[in-house]
Parts: C-alpha cells; structure tokens; sequence
C-alpha cells in the first residue's frame, strides 16, 4: 500500500519533470487557460468515518454507535476542464479513492506497573468510486496561477472495520477477562460537496487543498463477532445484518485533502 | 524544486503517520487492580523468561542433568588462589550430595542439596528479576536464554552517615559490595555463588581512604580424566576423589534464606550452609 502511495506520488512531478528548471519562465495560464484540457490528480486525504459498530461498555474501552475512526488514503483521479470563459471554467472528475489505517491503544497498568492490560486496536479499510464536477475561478498571476473551485460529488463505497479490545483478567478476579472482536462490511453511497484551491505551475503541474463534507447513507452492514464483558461467564454472538430500511441515518462526515495534479 | 521536496515530505510524513499507537494507564495506586496488575506483571515476567522454565525443568533430581561422578573446579583469582573441586557423590529424587574437595581446610565439606532448596532459589531469582520492588539493587539479565541468567546485586551497610557539612551525598563510612553472578543450569543451581565477580568496598571510619577489594570466580566442569589423576601438580590432587578419604569433612546442608533480597546489608547471602564448620567461600574480604 505505502509502495503504490508513493510511486503515485512521485509519478507526478516525473511526467512535468522537463519543466521543472523553468520554474518562473513558462506561465500556464498563459498558455492553456483559455481552452478545455484534461487533468490527472493524486491527493492524500484523511476522513474520519462514522463506524456503525454494536455498542459495548468495557472496563477500558467502549464502543458507542457514535464511534468515528480517523482514515488515511489516496485518492486517483482523471478528467477534463472544460473552460466556460472569463477564467470560469468546469472539472469533470472520475476519481477512485483507497483508505486504511490502523489504529492501536495500549492500556498499561500505571506508570510503574509496566504491564500491557488491555489492547484495542481498530483496523480500518475503505473504498470509494465516485464522479464530481466543479466550478474554477482561474486568477491570473505571472508566475503561478491560482483557481477556487467547488465541487460536487456522488459516489459509493465500502468500508471494512474491525475493532479487536481485549482485557486481560488479573489475578484475584472471576471472569476478568473482557472481549469485543466485531468485524463490520458496509456498503453506502454518498454525495459530497467540497471547497478548495488548485495552485498551478510548471506548465500545468497543480498543487491543490480542499476540504469536503459528505453525507453517507449506508445501505447495508454485515457484522461479525462476539463479545464478552467483565465479570461475566457469558460470550455474546455479535453476528448480524443490517439493511438499509432499518438503518435511517445519514452520517455527516468531513474530510480534508492535499495533493497534486497535471494539466495537459 | 525546494518546495516539491517540501511538499513530498510533507505527504510521506502524512502517510507515514497512517498506522497510530497509543497509550494509557489504566489504575491509580489507590485502586484494587493496582496490586492485582503487579501480580500479574510478575507472573508475565516469569511466563515470559524462558530461563525459568529450564531452572523448573532442573527441579526434578531424579531426572537431572548431573550424574553422580560429575566433578567441577571451583577457582578464585584472589585468597592466594584457591581451587575447590566439588564431585556429585549422589542424586536421588529429594537431593543431591556434592564433595568439595580444595587445599584450603575450610572449603572441604560435604554438602546436601535439597530439591526443595532448588525450587526456592528459582523462586528468589525469579523475584529479583521481575519484582520491580527491588529494581534499584537488582539488575538481571539473560532471561530469555535457555542456559543461563545474570544478576548484579548491590549490597550496603552505611556505618556513618552522610555529613550535612560537606558537599557530597555520601555516607562518611561504609561497606558497599557488589555481586556479578551467572546462574546456569549446566551446574547445580546454587553454585551460582562461585560464578562471577564479587566486589568490596568499604570505609570503616569517617576521613579514612576508600578501600577496594575484587575476586573473580569461575567454574568449570572438569571434563579431562588426567585433570585429577594422582601424580599431577598438587592443586589436582584434590580433585582425585577416588583417593579421597572424605570421612572426616564436615556435613553441611543448603539453607536459602528466601527473604534476601529485601535486606541490604553488605553481607547479605542468599544461600548459606548450615553445620559446623561448613563455609561457602570468602571472596574479596566478605566471609560466604
């Protein structure tokens, strides 16, 4: 995953390589703004996605249908501007997005008591297609251009989480041991709306920020797994499937993402 | 080209926190699980450390490694070089009874070495290696391995203390001494006492220089028949157990004393010999 991330990364600045000691010389604007053109992006993007776990109160963790979990990914995307006129002009984007992180909390037993109690650790992956359009304002400067857009968007996705809590039972307790291991696949789909800059340079090459809202409505979840709380003998079965007329909901979620893109 | 690179660092720094870990403490000292957590990170130590499940694997002298007629050599580098020779005269499953033989008068004895002895011992290292109590005089090492572990024990007896006039934090008479020793499975478990280094230092009176004394010992497993043949150099022919008229050496008997490591004073010993006459060996000026 790091692998592909950074070959995407680098694959950027490669292809506008022959421009990059005429940094100052050669003014994109100049050239292209004026005519439609089509755009290669790769950007970094964090999300923090509302997981839709069942719900679990441990000694040292809990899990609340609230629950949220900060994702990492990259996002690929291709498409053509379509200059509209006076320095307007529309994105058309088809663009596919790939997350994981992985997510460790430690629970030591006091500062000078250096053993590990209980563990937790969120495991997460997603995976999103979408299409967007948006609408750029090019301002016009002498070295670097720079372009507002916002952006519209729908798309689907899946999302993979597994969240393993574990606490060890200590010595002098009856069933001290606690459990929570619930695997969750869910299917969704999404529109979204963004607002952002794309600063463009090096005859094309675009750096660019934007920050996203999006509502997620889920259509089905699948989960597995079991659990068991502190003090008890009993293993609860988490195992369920959740369909889209039983989930009501619409998650909020907002993402911020950077990156770099080529216009040729 | 500078802020490329910039940019470029910026996202791998981004990706590279992808993966996070974080850590909590989960009990006050006042709480009921603060004791119940020590007890489970001395157990966890234990579990962990593969060397005490070799020195419980030794517990069982009806199985031992040892057989009777296993003889070792015992040797100090100070005390004018004193050499004991130690034989397994017998082993049966409750103890093993050891000759040692040396030059020195007081080092010749017979000892017994009780199985139980064995268990408490591995109890006392497994205390001082995993107690965190009693970290800041023990520090041990080789836990993980499968033959042998170390341990340094910092022992003290403060016969004056610090003087609130000078500068120092230091008492103005003492007795420090330091104990590095090897425990291994390849020899009966307390000889752990005649393998390493033992140091002294004391100050008996207050403006008096310090005084330092140092004994190495070592042990080895005498593997070479003619080593204790009759006719070589006079130190090997008191490994010549065949010859060896023991009937008179005292008979001594193993103690451990299990609370050891909670005292300090300089001559403080796990292990001692009870019987009369019965002396495990004076190293660096600290009797046993």
């Amino acid at each position: 995953m790091r692998l592909l991330l950074l070959l995407s990364l680098f694959s950027v600045p490669v292809i506008a390589a022959d421009e990059f000691l005429e940094f100052g010389d050669k003014n994109f604007a100049a050239e292209k703004t004026g005519e439609s053109k089509w755009t290669l992006r790769s950007g970094f993007q964090y999300i923090d996605y509302p997981m839709s776990l069942p719900a679990f109160k441990g000694e040292h963790d809990e899990t609340t249908a609230k629950d949220t979990t900060g994702i990492y990914g990259l996002n690929i995307a291709v498409g053509r501007e379509f200059y509209l006129g006076a320095g307007i002009s529309s994105t058309f984007l088809l663009s596919g997005n790939y997350y994981k992180s992985i997510n460790k909390e430690v629970g030591i037993a006091a500062q000078d008591v250096d053993v590990d109690v209980s563990n937790t650790r969120i495991d997460s992956q997603l995976q999103t297609y979408e299409a967007s359009i948006s609408l750029n304002y090019l301002f016009d400067n002498p070295t670097f251009d720079i372009q507002p857009f916002a952006e519209f968007g729908m798309g689907a996705g899946r999302a993979n989480i597994e969240k393993d809590y574990a606490r060890k039972a200590l010595p002098n307790e009856t069933n001290g041991s606690e459990k929570y291991y619930v695997r969750s696949q869910e299917d969704f789909l999404y529109s979204k709306a963004s607002l952002g800059v794309n600063i463009i340079a090096f005859n094309g090459l675009i750096s660019y920020f934007k920050i996203t809202g999006y509502a997620i409505a889920k259509q089905e979840i699948e989960l597995e797994g079991e659990s068991k709380l502190h003090e008890s003998a009993v293993t609860e079965s988490l195992d369920s499937t959740i369909k889209s007329d039983d989930i009501d909901e619409i998650d909020q979620v907002y993402s911020a993402t950077v990156g770099m893109g080529y216009l040729f | 080209m500078k802020a490329l690179n910039l940019f470029l660092l910026l996202l791998v720094g981004i990706f590279s926190s992808c993966d996070k870990v974080t850590e909590k403490y989960l009990f006050d000292e006042d709480d009921d699980e603060y004791e119940w957590a020590q007890e489970l990170a001395l157990s966890e130590c234990i579990t962990d450390a593969a060397i005490f499940g070799e020195f419980d694997d030794a517990a069982e002298f009806d199985d031992s490694n040892f057989s009777v007629g296993d003889i070792f050599k015992i040797k100090q580098d100070d005390n004018e070089g004193v050499v004991i020779y130690a034989k397994i005269n017998a082993i049966n499953s409750q103890d093993m009874e050891i000759i040692f033989s040396s030059a020195d008068d007081d080092y010749r004895k017979i000892v017994t070495f009780e199985e139980s002895d064995h268990e408490k011992l591995v109890d006392v290292f497994q205390t001082i290696a995993c107690n965190d109590d009693y970290e800041d005089y023990f520090a041990t090492s080789g836990l993980n391995s499968s033959t042998q572990m170390s341990f340094t024990w910092d022992l003290e007896t403060i016969l004056e203390s610090d003087d609130d006039d000078d500068d120092d934090d230091d008492p103005e008479a003492y007795k420090y001494v330091t104990k590095e020793l090897t425990v291994s499975k390849n020899y009966p478990l307390f000889f752990y006492f005649y393998n390493g280094k033992k140091s002294y230092e004391y100050v008996l009176e207050d403006g008096d220089e310090a005084t330092t004394k140092e004994s190495n010992i070592t042990i080895t497993e005498v593997t070479d028949e003619d080593e204790c043949d009759n006719g070589n150099d006079d130190q090997n022919d008191y490994c010549d157990f065949d010859d060896l008229d023991s009937s008179s050496f005292p008979v001594c008997t193993v103690e451990v004393d299990e609370d050891a490591y909670s005292s300090r004073g300089h001559n403080t010993n796990i292990i001692s010999l009870s019987g009369t006459d019965c002396k495990l060996l004076e190293s660096a000026g600290v009797s046993n």
